[in-house]
């Protein structure tokens, strides 16, 4: 008997450990965070990141301040007394910047994951025979989803930002394009250039790591209509295509969503892909306030970009500059939003996956 | 018969199971919609260039499912162009890090350093000696230039008052009594502020700054500072407590610190040797690097001459230009004579080396008075005949060398994988050995799996099997949010948290007794494997309740039927039948921990070396560094198209495969042993 009672309480302890675990996690950040941004309040929000600049006044008193403000303040008060000045990088602001980025990034990476990730899941589900292309297909899926992310960053930048085949529409096309039409009716150039870093690079890259999640959540959300629906709207003399459409996308359309949360939770989170492909550690406008042109050209030049993201913006906050009880805010308080944002869509994934499963009779 | 295989115009003849079920009240309503519908759908399938409407939705379809397969490939065109371009460039890079010599000076690095390791485990025994037999001498002597160092800088004024005053009093003429006296009286009153000056000075000097290792005693504190009171800051002698001290520490080292200083000394002369000949190994590569690209450097002069419009710059470009020679063939062989010549003094050095080496071992104190010191001396001794051989060995090497013997392509292949440095960016030769990326990742991987696999499988059992449904409902999606937390935020935590947390638990001095505790670092090996672990324990969990689930119901029953408790089906029916499951589960975990990158690039220490297993399993206290977190920190720094770009893209190939290696594997154990 007590040893059933040890063997149940091990088995209860280790599952319990690994949540107490992560609930720890998730109090120490929050712990840390949440003060940061009751202090710094929306700025934190709304403000880019920039430099810290620390020093002592004439009463002896340190004094913190983001370097524009810093500025200003030398230019007004040029006998003011400071001492001991020293800066730190990415320190003070906030993370706006960072945070556009990153909801660019994964705007850009659904778009282009459902796009193909649903057309894929309706022709595993619903067109495919059994045979080699599907096998072959399904173990593309498979081997896809267990490769690092550094590979697929990696791959990112071989392919979207440095292969040259890769067209975009600009006014002055670079040196190094391999090909550039003129645009008719505009005095732009269809120019083929590669992206470089960019949000459309990381947006791919992302995408293609996100594919098999994606797929196979949609799949899933597929394989949850019943046959019988195909059946009756092809009794009523329906096209497989419109059958599809009319019958087995309408009813799939909210476990698509989830999917498409899910890929969101898994995307947001990810930084080793977007480190070379899309990510720059200090850049000083939004990526609107920077694009040039109208138009279709605007849009162009808007999506080759670079951006700030916020889980790079983390990285660098916490690994690659000095540390100091200067740097902590930022850190803290990063982390904190990334989390807590990270951890809504998996929330809302999880909530919405149940209620349809829950909701999933016909 | 599926839906994929029904032939289009089949299927009108069967009737609906789902239009039949529907509620009458809401017969009416899908009855109109049905028929709307039915209108809808009578457009039939066009031609559009001979190609079916039908068939070309479905080809767009296929052509998105196949993109999964042409990414794959693409991904291992990409990494393995690039892959397939290193070796070749790798390969010419050792060819000239022979032919210029440095392969030759290496080797008589490699000595030099092989006697280094030695050098420092006798310096470490020496002091261990030191410290415990003549401690308080040791201690006295310390203290001593702490308190003079002190006493200098902060009765600076009074020292100099009275040095003033004993100058005085030694240049007044002997006769002229008044002005003696005068003098003398403000010696005794500089003197007597010295002295009051230098009680303070005592009273408020810190015992723990000028004793900081403990090694005084009471006895000695107190006997140095009344000795103080001898000490004359002018003429700088100590006080006799002092040099008695400094005679019994040499009396009790004298021997040892002779042996330390011979041992030390024995590899002076080769050092030297090697010195001068690594000088002259880098200007040899300098040269034939610059006149791999002289062709080029020269056209680009021209070329720049053609279009300057400065007559001057022009002449200096054309003059540059032509300054350039390009040679055929670099002269290698005559610009390496120097290092055949060294040959015969090499083999000199090496045999008086030996011989130094020898003699200073025989200075060696048999039986000295330390555990410590006996420990790391017998340490010296036993590694003495490891360090010789690899002395003999390149010795050989230094030998036989020869500047045209052609390096072997398995061998430059080899220095990749099994190399044993990882050095970029080196103004000598820049190395690109995978072994200590390689070991400093199936490291953590390990440590992460130990933590992972039985928390994850003993979570999967108890969460499927016995938890209630409650539990099941709050335990499961608890998971996926584990699942969710970002790499990167788990690495900030282990910078911030776990690191000083492990630091400090591995301080407690009850728990000294762990393998690698105290440990140096923060960010090391153990902490990267714990937060790895953390994150693996979704992936392992999910899968592993997958194969439980797979389990057919009668094996649980048939057993609870025959008697057994639930814990014991579950252990020993249950769990045994879905282990090709549970397996599988564990190679795709580690598949995710050997590919995971901003964890370990925040917290595995990111120093590259292959850790020293000397220590046993202690070895994981160390920091590493490791393949994912190399490519993440060095790819965005690096040109396109160099060396290091490409040894950087091979790792990623290296990883990539790893990850198709362990899904594939993952796949044959399932299949392989699965229940019928």
């Amino acid at each position: 008997m007590w040893r059933d009672v040890t063997g149940y309480a091990i088995l209860a302890f280790c599952t319990y450990f690994v949540l107490l675990c992560a609930f720890y996690i998730f109090f120490d950040i929050t712990a840390k965070g949440l003060p940061v941004l009751m202090d710094k309040g929306t700025d934190f929000l709304t403000k880019s990141p920039e430099t810290l600049v620390v020093f002592k006044d004439e009463t002896d008193e340190i004094v913190q301040m983001p370097m524009s403000e810093y500025s200003v303040f030398r230019k007004e008060n040029p006998g003011a007394v400071i001492r001991d000045e020293h800066t730190h990088s990415y320190s003070a602001g906030g993370i706006m910047g960072p945070l556009v980025g990153t909801a660019l990034l994964v705007i850009v990476c659904m778009l282009v994951a459902l796009t193909t990730g649903v057309a894929t899941a309706i022709f595993l589900n619903e067109y495919a025979r059994k045979g080699r292309f599907l096998n072959m297909v399904r173990l593309a899926i498979m081997n896809l989803a267990g490769v690092p992310s550094i590979v697929f960053g990696l791959f990112g930048l071989g392919v979207f930002c440095l292969w040259p085949w890769l067209p975009v529409l600009t006014h002055e096309p670079a040196e190094s394009a391999v090909l550039v039409f003129a645009v008719p009716f505009t005095d732009g150039w269809l120019s083929f250039q590669g992206w470089g870093t960019s949000i459309l690079a990381g947006g791919f890259t992302l995408a293609i790591m996100v594919l098999p999640v994606i797929i196979t959540a949609c799949e899933e959300a597929l394989k949850a209509v019943p046959m019988g629906f195909r059946e009756a709207a092809m009794a009523l003399g329906a096209t497989k295509w419109q059958a599809i459409r009319t019958a087995v996308l309408p009813y799939a359309k909210p476990g698509i969503m989830t999917a498409s949360i899910l890929g969101v939770t898994r995307v947001a989170g990810e930084t080793a892909p977007i480190m070379f492909t899309a990510a720059l550690a200090h850049k000083g406008a939004l990526p609107w306030q920077e694009a040039k042109g109208s138009g279709l050209f605007w849009l162009s030049d808007f999506l080759t970009q670079s951006v700030q993201a916020l889980p790079y913006h983390i990285y660098t906050v916490s690994a690659r500059i000095p540390q100091s009880e200067y740097t902590e805010p930022m850190q803290s308080g990063s982390v904190f939003v990334f989390m807590l944002l990270v951890m809504i869509f998996a929330g809302l994934s999880i909530y919405l996956r149940g209620r349809y499963r829950k909701n999933l009779k016909w | 018969m599926s839906f994929a295989e029904a032939k289009q115009p089949d299927g009108a003849e069967r009737p609906s199971p789902t239009i039949l079920s529907l509620g009458d009240h809401q017969k009416s309503e899908q009855h109109s919609r049905l028929t709307s519908m039915a209108k809808q759908f009578e457009k039939r399938d066009r031609l559009f260039l001979g190609i079916g409407v039908q068939s070309a939705i479905k080809g767009f379809f296929g052509g998105n499912a196949l993109l999964s397969i042409a990414i794959l490939l693409l991904i291992c065109v990409f990494l393995g162009k690039e892959a397939f371009l290193f070796f070749p460039d790798h390969h010419k890079g050792l060819e000239l890090y022979r032919k210029s010599g440095q392969e030759y000076v290496d080797a008589m690095k490699r000595q030099v350093e092989g006697h280094a390791e030695l050098n420092s485990l006798m310096a470490q025994a020496y002091f261990a000696e030191k410290a415990d037999i003549a401690g308080r001498e040791w201690g006295v002597v310390d203290a001593f230039g702490y308190l003079v160092d002190l006493a200098e800088d902060e009765g600076e004024d009074e020292i100099d008052a009275w040095a003033d005053a004993r100058e005085e009093l030694e240049d007044v003429a002997e006769d002229d009594a008044a002005a003696l006296a005068e003098a003398k009286k403000v010696e005794a009153e500089a003197r007597a502020a010295w002295q009051v000056k230098l009680g303070e000075i005592l009273e408020e000097a810190d015992r723990a700054e000028a004793d900081r290792y403990g090694r005084l005693g009471e006895g000695g504190w107190a006997g140095l500072r009344e000795s103080m009171a001898e000490w004359d800051p002018v003429e700088e002698e100590p006080p006799a407590f002092v040099v008695q001290a400094e005679k019994d520490l040499q009396a009790k080292m004298g021997r040892f610190e002779e042996a330390r200083d011979a041992f030390a000394a024995a590899v002076g002369p080769l050092n030297g040797l090697k010195e001068t000949l690594r000088g002259k190994a880098m200007v040899v590569k300098e040269e034939a690097e610059a006149d791999l690209t002289a062709v080029a450097r020269k056209k680009a002069l021209e070329a720049g001459a053609a279009v300057s419009t400065n007559p001057e710059d022009r002449q200096r470009r054309l003059d540059e230009a032509a300054a350039i020679v390009i040679r055929k063939e670099f002269p290698f062989a005559e610009r390496t004579k120097v290092f055949y010549e060294s040959k015969p003094e090499h083999a000199k050095l090496a045999a008086e080396y030996l011989e130094a080496l020898k003699a200073a071992m025989d200075l060696m104190p048999k039986a000295p008075g330390s555990k410590e010191a006996e420990a790391r001396l017998t340490q010296i001794r036993s590694e003495l005949p490891d360090v010789l051989r690899d002395f003999s060995r390149s010795s050989v090497v230094v030998q036989e060398w020869r500047h045209d013997k052609p390096y072997g392509w398995w061998r430059s292949i080899s220095a990749f994988f099994f190399g044993k440095e990882w050095v970029t960016n080196s103004s000598w030769h820049d190395f690109f050995g995978l072994l200590p990326l390689f070991t400093g990742s199936l490291l953590i991987s390990v440590i992460a799996l130990m933590v992972a696999v039985p928390f994850a499988v003993c979570a999967a059992i108890y969460v499927n099997q016995l938890a209630r449904r409650w539990e099941q409902t709050i335990i499961k999606p608890s998971i996926e949010f584990v699942q969710a937390i970002p790499s990167v935020v788990l690495g900030f935590f282990g910078i911030m948290v776990l690191g000083t947390f492990l630091r400090e638990l591995s301080q407690v001095e009850a728990l000294s007794w762990v393998p690698g505790f105290p440990m140096a670092e923060r960010l090391n090996i153990l902490n990267a494997g714990l937060l790895l672990g953390l994150m693996a324990v979704p992936t392992i969990f999910t899968l592993c309740e997958d194969a439980l689930n797979n389990v057919p119901r009668a094996f649980g029953e048939a057993s609870l039927a025959l008697g057994a408790s639930k814990l014991q089906t579950v252990w020993r029916v249950i769990a045994p039948a879905a282990a090709s499951g549970i397996l599988a589960a564990v190679l795709l975990g580690f598949g995710r921990v050997i590919g995971e990158t901003m964890v370990v690039l925040l917290v595995a220490g990111n120093k590259i070396a292959i850790p020293d297993f000397s220590e046993g399993i202690g070895v994981i206290t160390q920091p590493t560094h490791t393949m994912t977190g190399i490519i993440a920190q060095e790819t965005g720094e690096v040109d396109k198209g160099s060396l290091h770009w490409r040894a950087l893209f091979m790792v990623g190939l290296i990883l990539f495969i790893i990850s198709l290696f362990l899904n594939w594997l993952a796949q044959r154990v399932m299949h392989r042993f699965r229940i019928a």
